[in-house]
């Protein structure tokens, strides 16, 4: 910015430059013509008054000698006159023109003097030119010419003078002017030449970083561990580095130019090809990638698990991507390895814990003969520490399933109440062991979730045991049930000690217990809460505890409540499992889905599209599946009615093969030769959770 | 009398389940350590419930149950796994494979008789 601010000058004070140097040219030409004018006046002003000078002299010869040749610089002042008058007119300065009509009628008095004295002589009448020469009249005249010419002199000299004056007075300014435009230039041009070298410096030093940037995008390119690809928009191998030929045993020129399906072990038609990089490129304008598993293709044929990240750039040919592969197959064994070793070590431990607990429990219920007091104590005690065990076990391996994300959720629309009372039934034993009463408090109307109601019941479990361990005996804890907003809020309310303060930060933290003794008091594992507060996070809520007014605690758990029609039934009950719609014609066909799906879903089974119209309007729906050629009819044109339930059901079609093409619009296609029942029933229920979650 | 054939390799929790199994006045209990002990007492004596321990060496519960419904004879007893991997897709499987249901160890004893009966169909 300021290097063309400083360059826009450059020209502006050179156009001033030239100006002022023109200017001066003007004034000293014109100096000079003035001076030359100025020569030439007054050489024609010496000429005139010698001119005069020497007719007169010519002509006093001539009245005295009456010789004719003295006449000669008379006659040629006559021939000579008018154009040195001419001459002066034109050459001569305002001031010298002004003059000369004064002049010229001196010059002309004194010529016409001069003619009469010749006339005189030569009409014989010397006499009277002699006396007229004598008057003095001649001289009087000539002493005018003179001194009129001396005045004109004069006035030439002080005007050459003057313009002399003013000439060197606005060279000095040029002078000064141009001295100083000079300077300025010269500092103009050290400034740009600075500012021009620094500019040229830094490119130099951002071309440097460009390259050294490039170097190591390039080493970290090559020299990753990860196989790395880029890939055209198209989804073809533009480059690769030496970890990909590590990896699949091809070489450079095999792969380049390939389609990067060509090492995934599925065959992917067309279509698939074109939408994958679409898809999995996709994960976010933010170019990071998503991570997926593949299953990778060696050069030799042979197969392992990789995992793919594929990130994007827009550069200057388009979008590209760059794919990170990773080999996972050590992982994979290592988990592999890890849950056999979970499995094996929870059948070791609980093995010989089903011994002991088993004997301890026949001994101290007295089955196998009584004990007296103190043995019965010892019993009980070794035996209540064998289920503590037990529990810490299951605890244990419950928090790697969490954390190794390997839980397993069975999500499924329930009802709250049924399943408090259930929770609370079972604790029924514990609280009195504690002398602790449960009381519940449950909305008349349902309550109904989308949960797995093994987990919410373990997660009530592990809320309601602390309650009534830290309870003080005789108290009750109270099991709340209402609404937050459109979330189920049930509350679990004691009346023990409360929380101390330096374990709030940490009570949902593993192993976490106020101190070692109070476990040891209450027996409890310490990932109780933990455990629970992520079953509450992943159904999409969250558990939480406040001090308790009049003193105490309560742990609340909120998650979404499930707003539909279920509400408004009569029953008040939600269904416990998922209804489907099942259209097909072929009976057994009905027969054998809907015994595949016992346990798991209750399906409404329907031969024609006025049967599966009636279910619609009947009750409500969770997904449907779909015969496409029923016996006089389409089975797909059940869909636009299915979609003005205006939910999002999950609709799969089950079908012959050569009908499969038609099927639109739908989750999923099954074709009866290729796939079993249990894979309808496994992708059905794997589409429901989803369209649940993402609900 | 309701006869009850508990199979599992630990002689400790046989001899416990049995006890355990007796505490009902109605139950004739007889214990085996292996499928092949369990197939040979099952040709003579046949349950009307069959406790399969899921994890023994040799012939596994699963495999015991293919063993069982292959005789004629014993098609359709019926049998209850118990298993020390209470794990949820375990158990699932087991669900799948014509049992009536699952047990996980370690069970309650006093209460143990009543569970098998709740499942018995």
């Amino acid at each position: 910015m300021l290097t063309l601010f400083t360059l826009a000058l450059v020209p502006i004070m050179l156009i001033g430059v030239y100006a002022g140097m023109n200017a001066e040219f003007r004034d000293v030409r014109q100096l000079r013509e003035t001076a030359e004018q100025t020569v030439a006046t007054r050489d024609q002003l010496a000429e005139l008054q010698a001119m005069l000078t020497d007719a007169e002299t010519g002509v006093r010869g001539f009245v005295i000698s009456q010789d004719e040749r003295f006449l000669e610089p008379y006659n040629s002042a006559l021939d000579r006159r008018e154009t040195l008058f001419n001459a002066l007119q034109t050459s001569a300065d305002p001031a010298v023109r002004d003059r000369l009509p004064a002049l010229r009628r001196l010059s002309d008095e004194k010529l016409a003097n001069a003619f009469a004295n010749v006339a005189s002589t030569r009409a014989g009448n010397v006499e009277e030119a002699r006396r007229r020469i004598a008057n003095g009249r001649g001289k009087e005249l000539m002493d005018a010419i003179r001194a009129e010419i001396t005045v004109l002199d004069a006035e030439e000299d002080a005007r050459l003078a003057r313009l002399t004056a003013a000439s060197a007075a606005s060279r000095d300014v040029l002078e000064r002017t141009i001295t100083f435009t000079l300077v300025g230039l010269a500092l103009l041009l050290l400034a740009v030449t600075l500012v021009v070298s620094r500019t040229i410096r830094q490119r130099g030093e951002a071309l440097d970083r460009a390259k050294r940037l490039s170097e190591r995008q390039k080493a970290m390119f090559d020299g990753a561990v990860d196989g790395m690809l880029q890939l055209d928009g198209e989804g073809n191998i533009l480059r690769m580095n030496p970890s990909i030929s590590r990896m699949f045993g091809y070489s450079q020129k095999d792969l380049i130019g390939r389609h990067s399906m060509f090492l995934i072990d599925h065959h992917y038609s067309l279509e698939e090809r074109r939408s994958w990089l679409a898809s999995v490129g996709s994960a976010g304008e933010d170019g990071a990638g998503r991570r997926q598993e593949f299953t990778g293709k060696r050069a030799d044929g042979s197969t392992f698990e990789t995992e793919v990240a594929i990130s994007h750039v827009t550069g200057e040919d388009g979008r590209l991507y760059v794919a990170a592969i990773r080999d996972i197959s050590e992982r994979k064994r290592a988990e592999q390895m890890k849950n056999e070793f979970v499995s094996t070590v929870s059948h070791e431990l609980r093995t010989p814990l089903t011994s002991i607990g088993g004997s301890l429990g026949l001994l101290g219920a007295g089955a196998v003969g009584p004990l007296n007091d103190k043995a019965r104590r010892l019993v009980e005690i070794a035996h209540a520490n064998c289920g503590r065990l037990v529990r810490l076990i299951n605890d244990i391996l419950d928090i790697e399933k969490i954390e190794s994300g390997k839980m397993e959720f069975d999500f499924r629309r329930i009802q709250v109440a049924p399943l408090v009372q259930r929770t609370v039934e079972s604790m029924h034993g514990y609280a009195d062991q504690h002398g602790v009463e449960i009381q519940t408090v449950l909305p008349p109307w349902p309550q109904c979730v989308i949960g797995d109601p093994d987990k919410l019941e373990q997660l009530l479990t592990n809320l309601l045991s602390n309650a009534i361990k830290h309870s003080p005996q005789g108290s009750v804890v109270e099991v709340f049930s209402a609404h937050e907003g459109d979330n189920v809020r049930l509350e679990v309310r004691d009346r023990g000690a409360g929380i101390p303060e330096d374990f709030r930060g940490r009570i949902f933290g593993k192993f976490a217990m106020a101190d070692a003794s109070d476990s040891r008091a209450k027996g409890g594992t310490g990932l109780g809460l933990a455990i629970a507060r992520e079953i509450a996070r992943r159904h999409g809520g969250d558990v939480n505890y406040d001090d308790r007014e009049g003193g105490g605690t309560v742990f609340h758990l909120e998650m979404p409540m499930l707003r539909d029609g279920s509400q408004s039934s009569d029953t008040g009950a939600c269904p416990d499992l998922p209804r489907f719609l099942h259209l097909d014609d072929d009976h057994d066909t009905l027969d054998v889905v809907a015994s595949a799906f016992e346990g798991k879903a209750t399906l409404l089974p329907a031969h024609t599209l006025a049967e599966a119209r009636a279910h619609l309007a009947a009750g409500t729906l969770d997904g449907a599946i779909l015969d496409v050629g029923l016996a006089y009819e389409n089975g797909l044109h059940i869909i636009p009615d299915l979609r003005a339930l205006g939910q999002s059901l999950p609709i799969l079609v089950f079908t012959a093969m050569d009908e499969a093409h038609e099927a639109r619009e739908v989750d999923r296609v099954l074709v009866k030769s290729r796939s079993s029942v249990t894979d309808l029933v496994d992708e059905t229920m794997r589409l429901l959770d989803k369209h649940r979650m993402a609900a | 009398m309701i006869r009850v054939l508990y199979v599992d390799d630990e002689p400790d929790i046989r001899e416990i389940a049995e006890l355990a199994l007796d505490l009902d006045p109605d139950f004739e209990v007889r214990t085996a350590g292996s499928g092949g002990e369990a197939l040979t007492i099952m040709g003579t004596w046949r349950p009307d419930a069959a406790l399969l321990d899921v994890m023994m060496p040799g012939m596994d519960g699963p495999s015991l149950l293919k063993q069982i419904r292959a005789q004629p004879a014993l098609s359709d007893v019926p049998i209850i796994f118990v298993t020390a991997r209470a794990q949820r897709s375990e158990l699932q499987n087991f669900a799948t494979l014509d049992s009536c249901g699952v047990i996980a160890k370690p069970f309650d004893p006093m209460t143990l008789a009543a569970q098998v009966r709740a499942l018995l169909p």
